[in-house]
């Protein structure tokens, strides 16, 4: 099928109430019954049907119908909720999202698994009993329909709804099509009669062909109740529209006639247009509303609602609809009013183009400081400081909260326990921690990964966790925060933890590592990202899909992320996941090097520092430094980048003696290093570019950046600094270690 | 021939078509086809624990580009750069993915036309250059001109050095 614009909106919008039917479900499996909540997924199933409707997705309509009659029983009580009912209703909830994706390659699902679904949900159906499975206090059942309490006489003895409709002028315009909103009444019960109501159509001069001058005066004859045949005119056009269920007062169908075309949608007005009231009702009531407040009493504690039901006039539940109605509305229209969606495409030329105004914006900045105009100077502060707005709010637009991602999981941990007969509980922390979106984007995957396996390999059996006296259910925890200029991610899991020893052996098996390399613990444990270690022998269908750690480093690796694992055997595993807040523009400190310059990201700098000619000599001998008494690492960059090998030897004894007197202290995940640059030049903002194709193995470096001057610099990426220097520590304490242990006879197998 | 005229000529691109270029005393030529540009030599930002035949990166316009110093590449007497020394701004394909590169070179002299019959291929022995970055010989008056296969010298692999250099440090470290 050919998918335009109004298609598009249907499946993402689509996509969302799925996404918001499952976490309801999630809920209600938590729950138990809750009313609200088989509410929220009933509505959810039904808006996918009725948008269904209109673009004639017929099959969409088919199946959804079933499923909105299973959730309309349990919204009635007549089918009790079951984890097993939860289960084939997650399981549609998925087909439907199959259906849905399917629409873009006029796949119309799998007709197998439809047929398995409808006959499992139908089941439900026809085993449940026909007795209200809810407490006693329940709503009106179905063949029961509210009513007013007034005389029986008076009511009429038809055994159908009276629907009179009015369709809008805009209802063409809008994309309805009325012979859909009459296929689903039809869905509902047998239509007896429906005759047209010609009078709004002008004559054939005034006729605009574009606009709908329809209506109706339906009758159907249906058990449902009255609000799912308003449903089905929800978000139509719709100028007048009243439903009178049957056995209905007669002053009703009076003033049916009388009704007034729609105006403010007052309480009073949509009891009115639902038939739960009659316009002469409503005028005694608002009489006596008008005669209360003369009296002086507020109105506020008079609400319209609260007479009704004082009066008797109407049942509260009637009320309580119309009122949620009335409060949906408005939500609906403030949401409108506070979103908008955009094009993500869109988003990511804005945030190119602020780039390029950055760095056309140092340029500028260098030039005026070269002419020293004081008005230039003064417009140019100006300007610097609105476009540093403008970056903040653009790359703003950007960041979305990581919930998202996280609440995806619930339904994984939830399948994936069950299958394999384990139990587990998800704990989700810092949710509403914001990330940018691209990255937001690639890190699901790899977290799946990560959880599937903690899943598969972390968490134990319940008797195996009692037996090592642990609780049966096992708790996965994914928690979110913030650290300067990075987020982190952590997935921790109270399992079986991972053995270093056992890691250390089988990366020797598979050649891996060899026989004298030395490993810290943390390092054994990290060998599970190592290429090729993930193997046949641990593949199962849930976390062995083909796709091994190395790639799941990679991709972190990629996002400009680090990862890590710590884990206790017998207590469980943490992986943490480090992750740049943005990949586009940071704020940068400029040092040169030999004459290039260097960016390092300002967030993680945490001092500058003029070396003192004692600091200085003690750096040329040995690889740290004691500053205020503590001793810092720290990294020669020149050495460490050995820019121009010929030369180094000379440069070297030049630049100790001139330049080199400078440290640049970084501080990330609470560790501390300085770098030994030739010159500090200040803050600068830096878009950052991918190192591309040619450089991307070169590590060290986060991307390149153009400066003001128009030269390229490069951005450290001082994390995996970090992680070299610190890496190379633990290896050599550790071998001090080994060796202190070794002279003490022990035997220690590592 | 100067520069402006040479960049004119540049503007046809039929698939004969080739630039040719001084390096080193040779007499090199590249097609056409591949080129995007001539820059003059300018200020290039030196890249850290890189090979050396990778000379830096320049911004064209707001990308970052590569330089590959050809003589270095090739193992030639490399010349220091004067006022001819150019940037001819190379665009080609890497595994399906448009990279663009610059090649450093001594002196652009002229596009010529070198219809693919005139190509010789190359002989084993005597070239200056690895046999595998020719893609052939041309016979002018002046003598021979040698066909890079210009993509063979910015291949995947060759670049992929870089890639592949952290490595080796990590492991010696």
């Amino acid at each position: 099928m050919e998918i335009d614009e109004n298609i598009q909106i249907f499946i993402s919008e689509g996509e969302e109430l799925l996404q918001e039917m499952e976490e309801s479900l999630l809920a209600l499996e938590e729950s138990g019954d809750d009313d609200e909540i088989i509410n929220k997924i009933f509505r959810a199933a039904h808006t996918i049907k009725g948008s269904a409707g209109l673009f004639g997705l017929d099959h969409i309509i088919h199946f959804t119908h079933i499923v909105e009659n299973i959730l309309d029983d349990m919204r009635n009580c007549l089918i009790p909720t079951s984890s097993e009912l939860i289960t084939v209703l997650m399981r549609s909830q998925d087909y439907i999202a199959t259906l849905l994706d399917g629409i873009a390659d006029d796949f119309e699902g799998d007709k197998t698994e439809e047929a398995e679904l409808i006959q499992l949900l139908t089941a439900f159906k026809t085993g449940g009993s026909e007795t209200p499975a809810c407490e006693a206090e329940q709503i009106t059942p179905d063949d029961n329909p509210p009513s007013s309490e007034n005389d029986e006489e008076e009511h009429t003895q038809t055994e159908h709804y009276h629907i009179s409709l009015r369709l809008g002028i805009d209802t063409f315009r809008q994309g309805f099509d009325p012979a859909s909103m009459f296929r689903e009444l039809a869905d509902l019960g047998e239509i007896v009669e429906a005759v047209f109501i010609p009078n709004a159509i002008p004559d054939l001069d005034d006729m605009d062909p574009e606009s709908c001058y329809l209506g109706w005066e339906i009758a159907l004859k249906s058990n449902v109740r009255k609000e799912i045949i308003s449903d089905i005119f929800q978000f139509s056009d719709v100028s007048q529209l009243t439903i009178l269920p049957p056995q209905t007062h007669f002053s009703e169908y009076k003033h049916l006639i009388e009704q007034l075309p729609e105006e403010e949608m007052a309480l009073g007005q949509i009891l009115i247009q639902t038939g739960s009231l009659t316009a002469d009702e409503l005028q005694r009531i608002l009489n006596q509303q008008q005669e209360k407040i003369e009296a002086g009493e507020p109105a506020s504690q008079n609400r319209t609602g609260d007479m009704l039901v004082e009066n008797k006039v109407v049942q509260k539940e009637v009320v309580k609809e119309a009122l949620n109605k009335q409060t949906k509305v408005r939500e609906q229209k403030q949401k409108a009013l506070n979103f908008v969606k955009v094009d993500s495409g869109k988003l990511d030329k804005l945030i190119n183009l602020v780039g390029e105004l950055v760095i056309n914006g140092a340029k500028l900045n260098q030039i005026t400081e070269t002419i020293q105009n004081e008005e230039l100077e003064e417009t140019m502060e100006g300007l610097t400081m609105s476009l540093e707005e403008l970056r903040e709010i653009a790359l703003g637009l950007r960041m979305v909260p990581i919930g998202m991602t996280f609440n995806r999981f619930h339904r994984v941990i939830r399948d994936i326990s069950r299958d394999l007969d384990k139990q587990i509980k998800l704990e989700i922390y810092g949710a509403d921690t914001e990330l940018d979106k691209t990255v937001i984007e690639k890190i699901g995957d790899p977290l799946m990964h990560l959880i599937r396996n903690s899943l598969d390999h972390g968490i134990e059996m319940p008797d195996e966790r009692q037996r090592v006296g642990k609780p049966a259910e096992g708790i996965i925890t994914l928690k979110a925060q913030h650290e300067a200029g990075y987020i982190t991610i952590q997935i921790i899991d109270d399992g079986k933890g991972l053995d270093h020893n056992a890691l250390r052996e089988k990366a020797l098996e598979k050649g891996i590592i060899d026989e004298h390399k030395k490993l810290t613990k943390q390092e054994c444990f990290n060998l599970i990202f190592a290429a090729g270690f993930s193997t046949a022998e641990q593949v199962s269908n849930i976390s062995g899909r083909g796709v091994g750690m190395d790639v799941v480093r990679r991709n972190i690796e990629s996002l400009r992320g680090n990862v890590y694992i710590d884990s206790e055997l017998g207590v469980g595993t943490t992986i943490t996941i480090q992750l740049p807040l943005t990949l586009a523009i940071i704020d940068g400190f400029n040092v040169s090097i030999d004459d290039e310059s260097y960016i390092f990201p300002l967030d993680m700098v945490h001092e500058c520092l003029t070396l003192t000619p004692a600091q200085i000599k003690e750096a040329s001998v040995q690889n740290y430094i004691t500053l205020r008494e503590d001793v810092l690492p720290i990294i020669h960059l020149k050495e460490y980048f050995d820019v121009d090998n010929e030369q180094y030897n000379e440069t070297y004894m030049t630049h100790t003696d001139r330049e080199r007197h400078n440290l640049v202290v970084v501080e990330f995940s609470n560790k501390k290093i300085g770098l030994v640059v030739d010159e500090l030049l200040g803050e600068v903002q830096a878009v950052i570019k991918p190192l591309g194709r040619v450089f991307k193995g070169l590590s060290g470096f986060a991307g390149f950046t153009i400066l003001g001057s128009g030269m390229v610099a490069l951005v450290l990426d001082i994390p995996s600094l970090i992680k070299r220097v610190v890496g190379s520590e633990h290896q050599y304490f550790d071998s001090l270690k080994q060796k202190s242990i070794a002279s003490k006879g022990n035997s220690i197998v590592h | 021939m100067s520069l402006e005229e040479i960049v004119k000529d540049l503007a046809v691109t039929e698939q004969d078509q080739h630039l040719t270029f001084d390096l080193s005393e040779e007499e090199l030529a590249v097609p056409v086809m591949n080129i995007r540009e001539i820059i003059r030599y300018g200020k290039l930002t030196k890249m850290p624990m890189v090979p050396n035949f990778i000379e830096g990166v320049i911004n064209l316009r707001g990308n970052v580009v590569p330089v590959i110093n050809l003589a270095e590449k090739f193992a030639l007497n490399r010349h220091n750069s004067d006022k001819r020394t150019c940037i001819i701004i190379m665009e080609i394909d890497i595994d399906d993915e448009s990279v663009v590169m610059g090649i450093v070179v001594d002196k652009v002299l002229q596009v010529i036309e070198i219809p693919d019959s005139d190509i010789e291929p190359t002989p084993t022995l005597g070239a200056k250059i690895q046999t595998n970055f020719i893609k052939g010989m041309a016979r002018t008056e002046d003598g021979f001109i040698i066909i890079l296969d210009i993509s063979q010298v910015l291949s995947a692999e060759e670049v992929a050095i870089v890639s592949n250099m952290h490595k080796n440090n990590a492991v010696e470290e």
